[in-house]
């Protein structure tokens, strides 16, 4: 296992390192790429002193010399300093991350605790009211941009009732308040776990109606079993293998569902950090989030293989 | 009894899917044909502050005293157009490399897998977040190309795993017995009978895409004003004046909520269809791909 691990790892060195060039590259070719953008930044500068800043952030080169310089830099550890303060990019987005990392999995755990319950149920009650009633519900939650539903939630619970904050992750002067905390966050979970609810059901649905009709249900029913101990303990178990395998590859997706919830709910995480930084042209920043998008789908890719192995004994990876 | 109730309830649901999408595709064709309001025209008596639907104004107007109902027909057909033309280039593009993968295999196909792997490790939407603020041209031509450009990598492996399995099968073998070439076997033999699971994939890629286009305008990276998109009706609803105004939220988000509805209902119906047609239950249509034999090289016999 931990050589597989490992082989899956130096595998994921060469696709990492197309992803951060093909990115390079397309904000080097495009037009409003970084070049033109110190150009709008200097505009004050006198000709002298904004050739010496380009020169200084390496952006008199062809892309591709900077990108060189970019993953020499890599290799030291170091993913650049920020076009907008000077700051590392690493240091800023570890800053950013815990926060955007809460609501993915308080968001997460609150998605599972209702899909996965709601699934099975809905496969043993197959065909009835309870099914059909929750796979419209999955519908429509599906068909739900969550920035939309974030701003009717703001709309109702923050602003006509009052009951929750309507943005931030603190209240002023409530730095470091738990509750505070939790109660800001409220309302991003909901929204982010109202529409990944869909997708999980659906799956938790699929994969139990799969596992009631496979043959060592039917041989458990054979020998005369309870229904309850058929359906909880021989057919859940092995219906839980898939989702548990989705966990690693809806992170992306999580990911992706960040940008808006943060966008719409002003958190200070780390997809707000990556829309500032393509409003400002932070085109270092940029590349830092990218990179840090990509290593997780990677990672979350070999986790979903990784956790296959370990709940189905079946699967051997050596 | 009991599964022929289903099914009549799932083509039920099908049916709906069909009627959302041709009601969306008439208001979108002829909406700004007959209703007489202007989608751009700002009425300087109503502007300053939104006012509330009406006989004369049925969705209202919004802060600039425009008319909601013509720019939601507005955005019917950019939604429509960006959805249906973004598919179309993913559709195409993903089909045939997948196609042309699975038929060649080995080596090359392990490559152009690799690729794929590669594209989807990208933040797709981030990706295209950061394209559109670049390029600084919010040309609808740029968005759909974009947004068409970064999702046809799961049609691909789709019809990839297609072809995979289809050319084992004999009438493959006797079309490649009786001297038809790669080209002819892709094109004739290969995309044709893969093209089924493909279908339910571009129903569903639409909705996907109104989806994408939405949240950039949403974000004002799509499509600019004064062009009207649902997602940069709802980005107009944010601004603090119009924040006492909810049904400039509630139009376009729920349209936007239909719409998706009508495309998903649609693809998962017709799976339900083209499944049944070969014998097999619904899956579900979150379902991972299943692994996927590797490819051992197809060798073309000269002649």
């Amino acid at each position: 296992m931990t050589a597989y691990i490992v082989r899956r790892l130096i595998g994921a060195v060469p696709l990492l390192l197309l992803v951060s060039f093909i990115s390079y590259a397309l904000m080097g070719l495009s037009p409003g790429g970084p070049g033109a953008i110190l150009g709008q930044q200097a505009r004050g500068m006198t000709p002298a002193v904004r050739a010496h800043f380009i020169a200084q952030l390496g952006l008199d080169k062809p892309w591709y010399v900077q990108y060189f310089y970019w993953l020499l830099a890599l290799l030291h550890g170091s993913l650049g300093y920020s076009f907008v303060d000077n700051r590392a990019v690493f240091a800023k987005i570890l800053e950013r991350l815990p926060i955007t990392l809460e609501l993915l999995t308080l968001s997460l755990v609150v998605t599972l605790a209702i899909a996965i319950p709601v699934g099975v149920l809905a496969a043993t009650k197959r065909g009835s009211w309870f099914d059909h009633l929750s796979s419209a519900l999955a519908f429509a939650a599906y068909a739900t941009p969550v920035f939309w539903l974030g701003i009717v939630l703001v709309d109702v619970f923050a602003i006509h009732l009052r009951w929750l904050p309507t943005s931030g992750i603190t209240s002023l002067g409530h730095e470091g308040d738990i509750g505070d905390r939790l109660r800001h966050l409220v309302l991003p979970v909901a929204a982010l776990s109202l529409v990944s609810f869909a997708s999980w059901m659906r799956y938790q649905r699929g994969s139990m109606i799969e596992a009631l009709t496979a043959p060592f249900v039917r041989t458990a029913r054979a020998k005369g079993l309870s229904e309850r101990v058929v359906v909880y303990r021989h057919a859940l178990r092995n219906a839980l293998i898939p989702t548990v395998t989705l966990l690693g590859l809806t992170l992306p997706g999580l990911v992706g569902g960040a940008y808006f919830v943060e966008y719409v709910f002003s958190l200070p995480g780390m997809g707000l950090l990556g829309i500032d930084s393509v409003f400002s042209r932070d085109y270092p920043t940029v590349m830092g989030i990218t990179l840090l998008s990509a290593v997780l789908v990677v990672l979350g890719n070999l986790l979903a293989d990784v956790l296959y192995a370990v709940v189905d004994p079946r699967i051997r990876y050596d | 009894m009991r599964s022929a109730l289903r099914r009549f309830g799932r083509e039920r649901s099908a049916l709906a899917g069909i009627g959302i999408v041709a009601i969306v595709l008439l208001a979108a064709l002829f909406g700004p044909l007959l209703y007489p309001a202007s989608s751009i025209a700002i009425d300087h008596a109503l502007m300053g502050s939104p006012t509330a639907p009406s006989i004369a104004h049925p969705l209202g107007t919004d802060l600039l005293g425009r008319d909601e109902l013509a720019r939601a027909f507005s955005g019917a057909r950019v939604s429509l157009t960006v959805g249906v033309t973004a598919m179309l280039i993913a559709i195409s593009f993903g089909t045939l490399y997948g196609a042309t993968s699975g038929a060649i295999g080995g080596r090359v196909d392990a490559v152009m897998m690799r690729v794929i792997d590669a594209l989807l490790a990208f933040p797709s939407f981030f990706l295209i977040i950061t394209v559109e603020a670049l390029t600084e041209k919010f040309a609808l031509a740029l968005i759909i190309l974009i947004i068409g450009l970064l999702s046809w990598m799961s049609v691909a492996r789709l019809v990839r795993g297609e072809v995979l399995s289809l050319r084992e099968r004999d009438f493959v073998e006797a079309a490649r017995a009786l001297g038809a070439g790669p080209v002819r076997l892709i094109f004739r033999h290969l995309i044709p009978n893969a093209l089924t699971p493909v279908v339910v994939a571009a129903t569903l890629a639409i909705g996907d895409n109104i989806l994408v286009e939405a949240g950039l305008s949403f974000l004002g990276l799509g499509v600019q004003p004064p062009t009207a998109s649902w997602g940069n009706m709802l980005q107009d609803a944010l601004t603090p004046d119009a924040r006492n105004a909810p049904w400039l939220i509630l139009a376009p988000g729920l349209l936007i909520v239909v719409t998706l509805l009508g495309f998903s209902l649609l693809g998962d119906g017709l799976q339900v269809v083209l499944d049944r047609s070969i014998g097999q239950d619904q899956g579900p249509r979150t379902s991972p791909e299943p692994p996927l034999p590797a490819a051992a090289p197809l060798v073309y016999e000269a002649g």
